[in-house]
């Protein structure tokens, strides 16, 4: 686990900086994605997502999910042009799942990438750490504090 | 007097039930156990500018203070004898720094 002002990044993870996005690869041939430790601490206490539908496409820079939260909505960007394969019905019900496991439970979509290599691109560990710590900077945040039992 | 900060957030499930534990034994105990209770949201940038002048990265965190002085600190929610017993000892020892000072 990589910790950059104790915001985690877990190492089998890419990250999109620019899109606060992470990565999963699922390996067979889907990825999964979802909001960053940065990200949910940004948004503070989200109150409703909405991932966008299975079958949708997604075009790198554009919403895949609105998000709201008590200070802010706005959208979950794609880092990547695809296709929507599944959206986590479970963070509609209770968005609040993405504060506490951002990294787990609370994913968002699963995309199909137009590029199947396209992940070789994205940030991993130390060289995303070095990237979120410039944004957080660059953003004004000091750092991520987790409620109890947060799931890393 | 023994100060009790309790470090909060509204997304924070845990937070609250720690918040009114403290508020009950402070009116449980009036008379016997003297302190101010005060509660730092994280919502706020000034809760939150706190917390990590503090080295807080974990909410609920009480901090249990004597003036500006750290006497103890509980990270994540306590049970409610566990908060009663820290308290008594950072009461005491609070008291006990105050008469130093007469």
């Amino acid at each position: 686990m990589t910790v950059v002002n104790n915001c985690t990044l877990p190492d089998d993870l890419y990250f999109s900086v620019e899109d606060n996005v992470w990565m999963r690869d699922l390996g067979n041939g889907t990825v999964e994605l979802g909001m960053t430790d940065v990200a949910q601490t940004m948004a503070g206490s989200i109150i409703h997502c909405r991932p966008k539908k299975a079958g949708s496409s997604a075009k790198k820079g554009k919403s895949i999910a609105t998000v709201e939260s008590g200070k802010w909505v706005g959208p979950v960007k794609a880092p990547f042009d695809g296709e929507i394969v599944e959206r986590n019905e479970e963070v509609e019900k209770d968005a609040k799942i993405i504060n506490r496991s951002p990294y787990k439970n609370g994913w968002i979509v699963r995309m199909k990438p137009a590029d199947p290599n396209v992940l070789a691109s994205m940030k991993k560990g130390a060289e995303a750490a070095e990237g979120f710590d410039a944004y957080m900077k660059a953003n004004g945040v000091q750092g991520c504090i987790h409620c109890e039992g947060y799931e890393e | 007097m023994l100060t009790v900060r309790i470090f909060t957030h509204p997304a924070c499930a845990g937070c609250g039930p720690v918040v009114k534990g403290a508020w009950e034994l402070q009116e449980a105990a009036k008379g016997e156990l003297a302190f101010h209770l005060e509660t730092v949201t994280l919502a706020e940038k000034d809760g939150l500018s706190e917390a990590f002048a503090r080295g807080i990265k974990t909410i609920p965190t009480v901090v249990f203070l004597d003036g500006d002085k750290e006497i103890d600190r509980i990270v994540g929610a306590p049970e409610p004898g566990e908060l009663r017993k820290r308290l008594t000892i950072a009461a005491s020892a609070a008291e006990q720094g105050s008469e130093n000072l007469t």
